[in-house]
């Protein structure tokens, strides 16, 4: 049997995923994303998503209008780094 | 053969990998280090436990990610190597190379879907939840606890957001015209891929240049100009009016009136058996170990076209490597190999029309797929992004980067100018409207 043919490395979607999610009727980028999870790892879609939207159109889905929406942190940091940031405590009433 | 160092390193400090002393350049990026110790093998993947190498070499993708000092999940081709730096493969049994949980790959030759499966028994359903959880993961929580880390704050009247041709020009010219100007670069050098390209470019004023001396001559001009320079600073998402970036060892908060986008393009990906190999990466990761004195390969198979392919290729014959193709896309059957590639497989047509798949033996392959801008920061910023039919490109005004969305430029290969000129001229222009708008007070 064939090897998979990975096309979103992060979340370990193959392009078999995609063609079983235009099967099931996921025909825009956003369900498929949903569906497969392709983008929706480490890098966001950086990677993948042009990759992806180009085989979905192959596969006979829509083609896109916009992207998939990337969720920030787009680069690995440390919660220590992010706990840095919490506001200044506002006054507890100490005196 | 894998990867080595083309000259001795002049000072080296020592990396404890998994127990193994490896030398290093004291802030070359771990992962080059790895590199040109041989070892492109560096984790592996989230599901099926694939083995998985840099692919980009530039925090596009999930190749390089190991456990740095107790902390889980750092992109080693971004981190500067120290000495005594203790780095570690992640979320396997066994070693890289022999990963227990590989298994997994076998058991679902076609793939998984878990919207469906385990799902006919609540018990059963439980019971394998729990050993997904064991098999699918990334990493453990952080050895010790760490303290909250300091937060630098910034301000300016802009912030360009990547270091390279177009960002470089975008911040130098604004603050020629006297606006205040920070600029944030994710890698450790200024250039982007220009610091990378090993040939010749042509910039706006029809002069040729060697790529990495324009590299400098921008980087230069952009100083000499007064503009605040942070490199090693990874802009991570914009936030209102501020934007967050990521230091190796602290977060910084922007605060700008104008936000310049030149975040330039994603390496991208090509679909085919085997591309998510240890060895297989996009050209211009090839061309970043070349820039860091790493050769990656004595035998290199190049997919795809263009100058990255051309400039690839002479490089490594420069330096008596051996170079395959370059062959078409949709002639690449499959890249072959356990832990990494060992060939490639390629159609050719015989004679008589017909088709024969011929295996050619290499220890890398280097593709060039279509570039993928990086849109990613500019649309959360509310610049408009369409899609060409290759990729997703942000919209912006062709003369000068303004984007719809207010106080938003996106220009160069970001906002999909492909020449070096074209990008050149757009980066000038917006430079000018941000500082003059800034002056003028709109």
């Amino acid at each position: 049997m064939a090897d998979k043919i990975i096309v979103c490395r992060c979340e370990d979607v193959s392009a078999h995923d995609l063609e079983e999610a235009v099967n099931r009727g996921y025909r825009d980028l956003e369900s498929v994303k949903r569906f497969t999870g392709f983008g929706t790892g480490w890098c966001q879609g950086k990677q993948c998503v042009a990759l992806c939207a180009r085989l979905l159109v192959a596969a006979g889905g829509e083609a896109p209008t916009q992207p998939i929406t990337p969720r920030p942190p787009f680069h690995p940091v440390p919660l220590a780094h992010l706990a840095g940031l919490a506001p200044k405590r506002v006054d507890e009433g100490k005196p | 053969m894998p990867p080595r160092r083309l000259v001795a390193p002049p000072q080296t400090v020592t990396l404890r990998v998994d127990g193994h002393e490896i030398p290093a350049i004291a802030g070359e990026p771990v992962a080059v280090a790895l590199a040109a110790a041989g070892r492109l093998l560096l984790a592996r993947s989230v599901k099926y436990h694939r083995p998985r190498g840099p692919a980009c070499f530039a925090a596009r993708c999930d190749g390089c990610l190991m456990r740095v000092d107790g902390t889980g999940n750092v992109m080693t081709c971004r981190t500067p190597a120290r000495e005594g730096m203790r780095i570690e493969t992640q979320n396997v049994i066994g070693s890289a190379d022999t990963d227990l949980l590989a298994a997994t790959d076998w058991f679902f030759p076609g793939g998984m879907n878990h919207h469906e499966m385990f799902t006919a028994n609540k018990l059963l359903n439980r019971a394998m939840q729990k050993v997904a959880r064991r098999i699918a993961g990334i990493g453990e929580l952080p050895s010790h606890e760490l303290a909250a880390a300091p937060v630098r704050d910034l301000f300016g009247d802009v912030l360009v957001i990547g270091g390279g041709a177009a960002g470089l020009m975008a911040a130098a010219e604004a603050a020629r015209a006297g606006a205040s100007v920070v600029l944030l670069e994710e890698a450790a050098e200024l250039g982007g891929a220009l610091r990378v390209f090993p040939g010749a470019v042509i910039d706006d004023a029809g002069r040729a240049w060697n790529a990495v001396t324009l590299a400098d001559e921008l980087a230069d001009e952009a100083s000499r100009a007064g503009v605040r320079v942070l490199t090693h600073h990874a802009a991570v998402g914009v936030y209102g009016a501020e934007v967050l970036a990521h230091a190796p060892d602290y977060a910084v908060r922007v605060s700008a009136q104008r936000l310049v986008f030149a975040t330039g393009t994603n390496e991208g990906a090509l679909a085919f058996e085997g591309a998510d190999l240890p060895g297989v990466m996009g050209v211009r990761a090839a061309c970043t170990l070349l820039r860091h004195g790493v050769l990656p390969g004595e035998r290199v198979a190049i997919v795809g076209e263009g100058d990255w392919c051309t400039s690839l290729a002479a490089a490594l014959l420069a330096r008596r490597a051996e170079v395959v193709g370059p062959f078409a896309h949709d002639a690449v059957k499959r890249a072959r190999g356990r832990a990494g590639v060992r060939a490639l497989e390629v159609a050719r047509i015989d004679a008589e029309g017909n088709e024969r798949v011929e295996r050619l033996d290499c220890d890398l392959v280097a593709y060039a797929a279509p570039p993928s801008p990086a849109y990613e920061l500019a649309e959360q910023a509310g610049a408009p992004v369409r899609f060409d039919g290759v990729a997703f490109v942000v919209t912006s005004d062709s003369r000068d980067g303004r984007a719809a969305a207010s106080g938003v430029f996106a220009t160069g290969a970001c906002a999909g100018m492909q020449d070096l000129a074209a990008t050149l001229a757009q980066a000038r222009a917006a430079g000018r409207t941000v500082a003059a708008e800034v002056r003028d007070g709109r």
